[in-house]
């Protein structure tokens, strides 16, 4: 107890080194966590982006063979045809203690014209109902403009366009509208956008090499996430879809379960039962289907990006922890000499010094942390939005509170600092003490 | 002498129906040998000007065509020349001199410009569709049978086609290329100005086809086909593997 006691004091009475150790590692502190929190923020976006906005949930039904050569040339040859549907969704009755919901996907390309502008499109039909449920509360409301697909149960050929097609396709609107809600997701409130028609002609071939054409009711707009794909995206409900491609068929089914955890369960059941029978049906979570290349490469990008930040910060913080520890050890080392000829042992001074560093850890990163809160509520406070690269959108800059990057964060600056103690003082107490006295 | 009756009711319609459906592949067979549905090979210039989203372009023509093969060859603009379509059939490719080989037109690029107006010109009907008789319509104090087309095939780009031929002249001056749902996706109109000597008589050859979209009409392609002659085309020409660098 008196070491805590000595430990106490001399923070104290030393309180200019001190000061300037607690700057040191709250500095170091707030910038290890507030970095580990936005990349920990974006992490959550894509997977949040994945599994929830695109309604991917936690496992994707498709034949992969219909992303091969021969799969883009003939799309249809490997969708997902009716009698196999109805065995996966007798599969899905029988395990419904594992499935919350399912989403049926059918993709089709086409041209999309209002008779002044024509474009090539990239279209998508989905289940409306289930969609949304599987979208949940933050995404449930999926358009940037006018309103989404299941609040418009009976406009016929309800379709919703990618802006950058919307735009193509002469669609103007207010940019100044304030459509994000904090948690995350567009606030549910219909926002006004205006077209030259919104009734649209989109015209495709369907796997027989039939040419169809339907109207499609454009009732909202909506944010496809790739610039690329954004340029070219419709969505319609999946009776829609069938009835342009004129065909029951899909092309791929997510899964959302009740448990995720339970996920390989489900995996060994689905592949018991149709790994045989079906093999050619295969059941995968996003990330390894061809959509989670993306959020793989992104994240592989972050994490290098991520490391290499993290290092640069820990050498500085490092440096400058060490720095200000050798500094105050040194210029104790009378100190040092007076305790050692009085009697105090080498282990007990040792003891003392780690005793005042750890306190002094502790403090600093307790400043840190309180920095660290102020922080980013400040900063979130603040929906700071960015251009992030090839995303149509600017993104929200937003930082997480992650107790795993305060606690690492924590440790190592503890540690860090009791190292940089244990150094500087072994080296005081290598001298004569009479050397310790002298000291200048 | 009621079963009499019926019997005789019966027998009326059945032969009455199957007269429609004879008149109906007469009148098909007729109205193609207008637009080129000929044994003898056949060649004609065709100037296409086409209007879409407010832009108009004209480009010109050369086609050679042998019963379901056509050579079609870009003659303007300047640009375009050499450019090369080959229909063999149903399967359409296309060529430039700055292509190694040919390329086959997709599904999807037959939905707009000029593979979409080849696919029209070249359809024939009386051997892709199977015709129903479903009335007769005076335009312009003319008598008109109406035809339904309903594909013979699934892989023929309209599944279904209304079809207005003239009574006094069998054929067709309208037609209408209807959706998988029956709704009109575009218009044919076809008027008859050229003469073709065919086994020493003569027959009117269509002299022009305007193409116009149902729904947005101010987009529309204008084909005026002028010198047709019957020729003796080499089959080699209609060869895929002979349309190379």
């Amino acid at each position: 107890m008196i070491f805590w006691v000595i430990a106490f004091r001399n923070v104290k009475k030393n309180w200019r080194h001190s000061l300037s150790a607690l700057l040191s590692l709250s500095a170091s502190f707030v910038s290890l966590v507030l970095f580990d929190g936005y990349i920990d923020d974006l992490k959550h976006m894509y997977e949040d982006s994945f599994r929830h906005r695109s309604m991917l949930g936690d496992l994707i039904i498709e034949k992969p063979e219909i992303h091969s050569k021969l799969g883009l040339a003939e799309p249809w040859k490997y969708g997902i045809f009716q009698d196999e549907q109805k065995e996966i969704e007798d599969f899905f009755s029988e395990h419904k203690d594992f499935v919350n919901n399912r989403v049926r996907f059918v993709s089709f390309q086409g041209m999309v014209t209002n008779g002044n502008q024509s474009a090539i499109l990239m279209g998508r039909g989905f289940d409306v109902v289930n969609g949304e449920k599987v979208r949940g509360e933050n995404w449930s409301w999926n358009s940037t403009l006018g309103v989404p697909l299941h609040t418009t149960p009976d406009i016929e050929y309800a379709s919703m366009l990618g802006q950058g097609l919307a735009r193509k396709l002469g669609c103007t609107w207010d940019m100044r509208h304030k459509i994000y809600s904090f948690s995350g997701g567009y606030e549910a409130k219909e926002r006004a956008f205006e077209c030259l028609t919104n009734n649209l002609q989109v015209s495709v071939m369907t796997a027989d090499g039939q040419l169809n054409a339907l109207d499609i009711n454009v009732v909202g707009l909506m944010d496809a996430g790739y610039k690329d794909i954004d340029d070219r995206y419709l969505v319609t409900s999946l009776e829609t879809a069938q009835t342009l491609l004129n065909s029951k068929d899909i092309t791929m089914m997510s899964v959302e379960l009740k448990n995720p955890k339970q996920r390989d369960d489900f995996i060994k059941l689905f592949n018991a039962r149709f790994g045989t029978s079906r093999p050619e049906l295969k059941i995968m979570t996003w990330i390894e289907h061809p959509v989670g290349e993306t959020y793989i490469k992104t994240l592989d990008l972050m994490s290098i990006f991520r490391n290499f930040v993290v290092v640069v910060i820990l050498v500085i913080s490092t440096l400058s922890v060490i720095n200000t520890l050798i500094k105050i050890i040194k210029e104790r080392s009378r100190e040092i000499g007076t305790l050692r000829s009085i009697g105090f042992k080498a282990r007990e001074v040792v003891k003392m010094f780690v005793y005042e560093t750890f306190l002094l850890s502790v403090l600093g990163t307790a400043i840190g942390f309180v920095m660290s809160i102020v922080l980013t509520l400040a900063l979130n406070s603040l929906h700071i939005r960015y251009k992030a690269g090839l995303l149509s959108e600017p993104v929200l800059f937003k930082i997480n509170f992650t107790f795993y990057g305060y606690l690492n964060a924590f440790a190592i600056l503890v540690f860090v600092s009791l190292m940089a103690c244990l150094f500087s003082t072994r080296q005081e107490l290598n001298k004569k003490i009479i050397d310790n006295l002298n000291h200048v | 002498m009621k079963k009499l009756m019926v019997f005789a009711v019966l027998f009326l319609s059945i032969t009455s129906f199957a007269a429609d459906a004879d008149l109906a592949d007469a009148l098909l067979k007729a109205s193609d040998r207008g637009r080129g549905g000929l044994e003898e090979g056949l060649e004609w210039t065709a100037n296409i000007e086409t209007t879409e989203n407010g832009d108009t372009s004209s480009r010109e023509f050369l086609i050679k065509a042998k019963k379901h093969d056509a050579f079609v060859e870009a003659l303007k603009p300047a640009k375009n020349k050499g450019e090369v379509y080959l229909f063999n059939d149903r399967q359409m490719w296309f060529y430039k001199p700055s292509l190694k080989k040919p390329v086959s037109i997709s599904a999807r690029q037959k939905l707009t410009g000029q593979a979409a107006n080849g696919d029209i010109a070249s359809t024939h009907y009386a051997r892709d569709y199977t015709p129903t008789l479903e009335k007769t319509e005076d335009i312009n104090g003319v008598k008109h049978y109406v035809l339904f087309l309903k594909a013979k095939t699934k892989n023929l780009t309209y599944d279904q086609i209304r079809y207005w031929i003239s009574d006094k002249t069998k054929l067709a001056t309208k037609a209408e290329f209807l959706t998988l749902q029956g709704k009109a996706f575009k218009m044919g109109y076809l008027e008859y100005n050229n003469v073709l000597s065919v086994g020493g008589k003569n027959i009117a050859f269509v002299s022009k086809l305007t193409i116009v979209d149902a729904k947005f009409n101010q987009n529309k392609s204008i084909i005026k086909y002028t010198k047709p002659q019957l020729e003796e085309h080499p089959n080699a020409i209609f060869n895929i593997n002979n349309v190379t660098r």
